[in-house]
C-alpha cells in the first residue's frame, strides 16, 4: 500500500518548509531510518529521516520549493505501484477541508 | 566503587563474571528497548502534529534511569527535568499513560494537563518531570529534607543536566544537604550538552564531580553507558543516604544521539561524534551480554522485541483514543489563594 510522507513540522513555529536538497530519487528504496531530505524550516536546515518505507515513487516537493506543512512531500510504496488514486483521495479531502474552514468562525476574533 | 570513565569501553564479555541475575539483564533489556522504540515514535508522532507543545527525546541515555530504577527501593522518590518520558517507564508505569499525557489526554500521567515535560505519579513517587532547568536540584533536597525531617526512610534521586548543574541554586542546595546530611542522590546526567553548548565552552572545571568535592559530598564520575556501572553506583550512593551519612553526587557521563529538542539543527557536533558513541549503545550492551553468556535464546529475545513492539502500539492506540478534557476540568487541579498577596490588580 503506498503511503504519503508528508511535510513534517520540525520546529515548534513552522508552518511551511523549503526542501534544500533530496537525498533520494523516484525509484530508490527507502529504510526508515534513512535520509530523505533536508528540509529549511523557519529557523534552520534540517535533515529529514524517513520513519515510513518504501519505494519512492513520487517527489511533492521539487528541490528549492516551498510546501505547507502537512502537504505531499513524497509517496513511497511498492515498485510499480498507481499512485493516481492516493493523489485524487487527497485533493479532494483538502477541498473537504477548506469548505469546513469557511464555515469555521474566526478564532482570533473570540 | 565500579565507576569505569567512558574512556574505557567494556572488552571481553564473555570472560566476564556477571554481577547480575539472567532475570535484571532481561528486565533492563526490555525497559531500555521499550524506551527506545516509544521514543522514537513519539518523534514521528511529534513531526506529525499528533501532538503539541515540547519534546525532548531521551534516546542514548537510558542506562542512566534503568539502572537507577533496579538499584532504588520501593519507597524512595524520583525528579527529573523535561527529558522525562523514559522515567515513568523505568518505574514501572504502563507507557499507556506518559503517552496519553503527550496527547494531552485525560487519561495522561498528569491528567493532560502537563505535557512532555510534566510526568507525574504518585505510586511510584515521580515528582515530575520539571521545566525550569535546575529547579529540581533545590525541590530534590526539599523532598528528601521532608523524608529527614519525618523520619521516613526514602531516598530521592534527583536528576539534572550537565547544562542545570551551572545555576546557582546547586551551590545553596549543596551546602545545605551536606550540612543536614540529606537522603538524596543528586545526578548529573551529563550529556556534554546543555541544548547546543557543549561542557567544555562552559567551564574550566570539566569534571563535575569535582563540584560536589567543594563540599566535601563523595562524588564520583560514572560510565553512563553502562547499566551497570550506574546501578552500582545508585546503590552504595543509596547505601550511604539511608545510614544517614548524607548526599552524593555522580557524574554519569551519558550522551544523547537525537538533537536537544525537536527543532534542533545539531550543527554544534559532527556525525563521526554521535556514531561514536553509538558504538557503546547502552542498550545493546546489554543484548551482548545476554547472547554472549546464553542468558537467553534468539527467540526469546525475538519475543521481547514483539512484546515491545505491541506495547508501544497498544500505548498509542490508547491515547489517541483516550477522550479530551471536559472545559470545567480547566479550573481544577488550580491552587487558588483568595489573600495572596503579591500580584493584585
Ligand atoms: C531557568 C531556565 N533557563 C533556560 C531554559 C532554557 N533551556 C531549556 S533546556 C536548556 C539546556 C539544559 O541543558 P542540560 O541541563 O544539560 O539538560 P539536557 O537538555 O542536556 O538534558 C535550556 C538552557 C530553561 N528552561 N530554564
Ligand atoms: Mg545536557
Amino acid at each position: 500500500m503506498a503511503e504519503i510522507v508528508r511535510m513534517p513540522k520540525l520546529s515548534d513555529t513552522m508552518t511551511e518548509g523549503v526542501v534544500a536538497e533530496w537525498h533520494k530519487k523516484v525509484g530508490d528504496n527507502i529504510e526508515s531510518g534513512e535520509l530523505l531530505a533536508e528540509i529549511e524550516t523557519d529557523k534552520a536546515t534540517m535533515e529529514f529521516e524517513s520513519f515510513q518505507e518504501g519505494v519512492l515513487l513520487h517527489i511533492g516537493v521539487q528541490k528549492g520549493d516551498t510546501a505547507p506543512v502537512d502537504s505531499i512531500l513524497a509517496i513511497l510504496g511498492e515498485k510499480g505501484e498507481d499512485i493516481a488514486k492516493l493523489l485524487e483521495e487527497e485533493k479532494s479531502t483538502n477541498a473537504k477541508v477548506d469548505e469546513k474552514e469557511i464555515e469555521k468562525p474566526d478564532r482570533n476574533k473570540s | 566503587m565500579s565507576t569505569t570513565t567512558i574512556e574505557k569501553p567494556l572488552k571481553n564479555k564473555s570472560k566476564e563474571v556477571l554481577n547480575f541475575s539472567k532475570k535484571q539483564y532481561l528486565k533492563w533489556y526490555k525497559d531500555m528497548l521499550l524506551m527506545r522504540k516509544i521514543e522514537e515514535r513519539i518523534g514521528h508522532l511529534y513531526i506529525q502534529q499528533k501532538f503539541g507543545g515540547f519534546c525532548h527525546l531521551y534516546i542514548g541515555q537510558e542506562a542512566v534511569v534503568a539502572g537507577t530504577a533496579s538499584a532504588c527501593a520501593k519507597e524512595d522518590k524520583h525528579i527529573t527535568a523535561y527529558r522525562d518520558h523514559a522515567h515513568p517507564i523505568a518505574l514501572g508505569v504502563h507507557p499507556k499513560y506518559m503517552v496519553a499525557e503527550l496527547y494531552g489526554k485525560k487519561t495522561g500521567m498528569s491528567k493532560g494537563k502537563g505535557g512532555s515535560m510534566h510526568m507525574f505519579n504518585k505510586e511510584v513517587n515521580l515528582m515530575g518531570g520539571h521545566g525550569i532547568v535546575g529547579a529540581q536540584i533545590p525541590m530534590g533536597a526539599g523532598i528528601a529534607f521532608a523524608d529527614q525531617y519525618k523520619g521516613n526512610k526514602g531516598v530521592t534521586y534527583c536528576s539534572f543536566g550537565d547544562g542545570a548543574a551551572r545555576q546557582g541554586a546547586l551551590h545553596e542546595t549543596f551546602n545545605m544537604a551536606m550540612m543536614w546530611k540529606l537522603p538524596v542522590v543528586f545526578i548529573i546526567e551529563n550529556n556534554n550538552y546543555a541544548m547546543g553548548t557543549s561542557v567544555k565552552r562552559t567551564t574550566n572545571v570539566e569534571d563535575m564531580s569535582e563540584i560536589g568535592k567543594s563540599y566535601h559530598m563523595p562524588s564520583f564520575v560514572v560510565d553512563g553507558m553502562s547499566v551497570e556501572a550506574v546501578h552500582n553506583a545508585i546503590e552504595e550512593a543509596s547505601q550511604r543516604a539511608r545510614d544517614g551519612e548524607g548526599p552524593t553526587l555522580l557524574d554519569i557521563r551519558t550522551y544523547r544521539y537525537k538533537g536537544h529538542s525537536m527543532s534542533d539543527p545539531q550543527k554544534y557536533r559532527t556525525k563521526d561524534e554521535v556514531e561514536d558513541f553509538k558504538d557503546k549503545d547502552p542498550v545493546s550492551q546489554v543484548l551482548d551480554t545476554i547472547m554472549s553468556n546464553k542468558l537467553a535464546s534468539e527467540s526469546d529475545i525475538k519475543k521481547i522485541q514483539q512484546d515491545v513492539k505491541d506495547l508501544v502500539d497498544e500505548s498509542i492506540k490508547f491515547a489517541e483514543e483516550s477522550p479530551e478534557l471536559e472545559p470545567h476540568e480547566l479550573y481544577e487541579d488550580v491552587y487558588m489563594q483568595k489573600d495572596y498577596p503579591f500580584i493584585k490588580d
